[in-house]
């Protein structure tokens, strides 16, 4: 086994073949009066241009907070960054003035969240909000801002679009509601566009159509995407690579095929294997034991080891780093090589 | 349609000894209100001519999109709405029948297990109160003592201990909550329960729990079961008999197996191909049956078979006739609600 440590070298802004968006040691805590919950502890994360990176975990494995804080909308307080640079086109995203992140935010990072109904305005057409985030970003006039607005809509398939176009969000059905938040993300097309549980609330067939059209946008326009899920089968079709989360920390990371099919980290293997199947008649579901630890007292060792069926001695004496296990392949795994060949 | 006792009964729902649940023909309409003086201007169809038999030990799963019905109907089966036309009957006894201290009665043996059974809840209450209040409140037992005595066993039975039982619904995690919220369904001795989205609002190491968990009691105690989820995996795990409904109306019924293996319906087809695969060498999103348009409004449905406005098999008879569910064969349990059934060789659009 190789054990290279995969801690990335000191960001080079420089460098032209730097990913276009780089998570650095991000740790963040909620910190509410006495008590304090360690949300993220040193994530590092990479979406290069083009590619398609999903973050995938339980409720409390921080995925969401990482969108979160990337993005810019944690709430400080209660939350609060400790330590980390979230790198974008060679600016750290941190560090930057309010005002700078805002440009950036809409025109060159855009965001699709699972509640379309909460994230477009209630008062305002569909069409209208298209015009005004182009023509807060572009210098454009009213009228091709709208005909570029009607377009926006065609493209993400409402029919009728032209009249669509003059319709408050309500009046759309959820499927449609979430394409008209998609073409309001991709108005001023984006290099990356983060989808937080862009077809959880959503009805199977209509997750398929959008889950379809996410991934012909990306085609067309040459954009990354960073995917937040905690849907096996939403990775498996959409994402390239995959960062799988537990207790605020990445533990285990690479291509999407290898980590599906051979995972080297208990957690992922025990998780795949808990997934009831479509196309497998019942069987007794290997459920993992127990529940996820508390994120508020700290815990030594590894945070899987009282639910895993490979935990040893050392486990509970020091938590495993995120490492090379194999080509292109971490995990944070003591026992990465019996996971592996364990089949 | 008709409410007549002793209707014909269709295929696949012949009562015998062992049935638990009968239902024939059950229809609910919810009123369409409009204006200051909130004149009825249509009607709703929630649920519109639903027949199937729940034998006991069985697991029915319900399975369908936002709108289908799937809701009302598991409110219909324990007595919580009435049903405007059709019966549901509880060991031959017709819910519609019984007055209100016999309905309550009665609701003993049929429970409802909900998404997150805590919402409606009293955050003060200690889990013990929770679980215990369906005892007192249905007199059961002899003694305070008595009941007691069936909270351990409760508490114990859905795998946690007692020392939970002084505890606060907050203090538990969404999996803890289900447990408790099942041992509170399972108080007064149900015969049968009806899972509405039970685990929908799990993680999936936590819903796996669940799953098994309910497997275990069906068979220690018992049980039947009514499982009403749109996750369609899940349902294929649980489920001993399926059944597919859109817009109201079951499409097709039959033994698991068959139904996920060789769907004869084109919209549970459909269904199936949409979900996506846990498997990245073998993605299911590119082979899938996309349906054309939207789920139509239910207060006005389609003519005909309402599913025929995003067939790719409709024809004219599909426009102007509604289709019974009939058995097509080979599969002779399973009985499906279309002019032109699907088979593994029909040609499928994309």
């Amino acid at each position: 086994m190789v054990t290279v440590t995969s801690t990335p070298a000191p960001y080079d802004k420089s460098a032209t073949t730097q990913p276009l968006l780089q998570v650095r040691d991000l740790s963040v805590d909620f910190v509410t009066g006495k008590t304090r919950a360690s949300a993220l502890r040193g994530v590092n994360l990479s979406v290069a241009a083009g590619e398609t990176l999903a973050v995938m975990g339980e409720s409390g494995s921080g995925k969401s907070v990482t969108a979160q804080a990337i993005m810019g909308i944690l709430d400080t307080p209660p939350a609060r960054i400790t330590s980390g640079q979230v790198w974008f086109q060679g600016q750290d995203l941190l560090t930057m003035p309010e005002e700078q992140r805002r440009r950036l935010r809409g025109a060159e990072i855009a965001i699709a969240f699972q509640d379309s109904l909460s994230a477009l305005n209630p008062v305002m057409k569909v069409g209208d909000q298209i015009v005004e985030a182009l023509r807060t970003h572009l210098d454009i006039s009213r009228r091709d801002a709208r005909t570029r607005a009607r377009e926006l809509l065609e493209r993400v398939a409402i029919p009728a679009a032209a009249q669509r176009i003059d319709e408050y969000p309500h009046q759309f059905s959820g499927g449609m509601r979430q394409r008209c938040m998609i073409a309001l993300a991709l108005a001023l097309s984006p290099s990356l566009l983060i989808a937080d549980e862009p077809t959880t609330a959503l009805d199977v067939t209509v997750q398929a159509d959008i889950l379809r059209l996410l991934r012909e946008m990306k085609e067309e326009t040459g954009m990354s995407m960073l995917l937040i899920t905690h849907d096996v089968g939403v990775v498996a079709e959409t994402a390239d690579r995959v960062a799988v989360m537990y207790h605020g920390r990445v533990v285990e990371h690479g291509s999407v095929v290898d980590v599906l099919t051979r995972p080297a980290h208990a957690y992922t293997r025990a998780l795949l294997s808990s997934v009831p199947r479509l196309d497998a008649p019942a069987h007794r579901l290997p459920a993992i034991p127990g529940t996820p630890p508390s994120l508020l007292t700290p815990i030594t060792g590894c945070p899987f080891r009282p639910r895993c069926g490979f935990a040893s001695p050392e486990c509970a004496v020091s938590e495993p780093d995120l490492v090379e296990v194999m080509p292109d392949r971490q995990a944070a795994c003591h026992h990465t090589q019996e996971v592996i060949e364990d089949d | 349609m008709t409410d007549t006792p002793g209707a014909p009964r269709t295929a696949g729902s012949s009562p015998t000894s062992d049935t638990v649940l009968e239902v024939t023909e059950v229809t609910k309409h919810y009123p369409v209100l409009k204006g200051l003086m909130r004149r009825q201007v249509g009607s709703v169809r929630a649920v519109d001519g639903v027949s199937f038999t729940l034998r006991a030990g069985e697991t029915l799963g319900i399975v369908g999109e936002s709108g289908c019905g799937k809701s009302t109907l598991s409110r219909l089966l324990c007595g919580l709405e009435k049903p405007v036309s059709g019966q549901v009957r509880f060991r031959g006894t017709d819910l519609a029948s019984l007055n209100r201290a016999q309905l309550r009665s009665l609701r003993a043996k049929i429970q409802i297990v909900l998404q997150d059974p805590f919402t409606s809840l009293d955050p003060r209450m200690t889990v013990d109160r929770i679980i215990s209040e369906p005892l007192r409140i249905h007199g059961w037992g002899d003694s305070r003592q008595d009941r007691q005595r069936r909270v351990r066993e409760l508490i114990d039975m859905v795998g946690l201990s007692q020392e939970h039982l002084r505890r606060y619904p907050q203090e538990f995690s969404g999996g803890q909550r289900q447990r408790i919220g099942i041992a509170r369904a399972l108080a007064l001795e149900p015969e049968v329960l009806i899972l509405d989205e039970p685990v929908s609002a799990l993680d999936i190491s936590i819903q796996a729990q669940i799953v098994n968990l309910l497997g275990d009691l069906r068979s220690a105690l018992g049980l039947s079961y009514v499982f009403v989820a749109h996750d369609l995996s899940v349902v294929r795990q649980i489920s001993t008999r399926v059944a597919v409904m859109y817009l109201g109306r079951v499409a097709e019924i039959g033994p698991t197996g068959n139904l996920f293996d060789q769907p004869q319906h084109p919209y549970t087809a459909a269904l199936l191909s949409s979900v996506p695969s846990p498997d990245p060498t073998n993605p299911s999103l590119d082979r899938r049956i996309a349906l054309r348009g939207e789920v139509p409004n239910p207060a006005d449905p389609p003519s005909g078979c309402s599913f025929h406005t995003r067939c790719w098999r409709a024809q004219e008879l599909c426009t102007r006739e509604q289709p019974t569910l009939t058995s097509r064969n080979p599969g002779p349990h399973t009985t499906v609600a279309c002019h032109f059934p699907v088979s593994a060789t029909s040609p499928v659009p994309n």
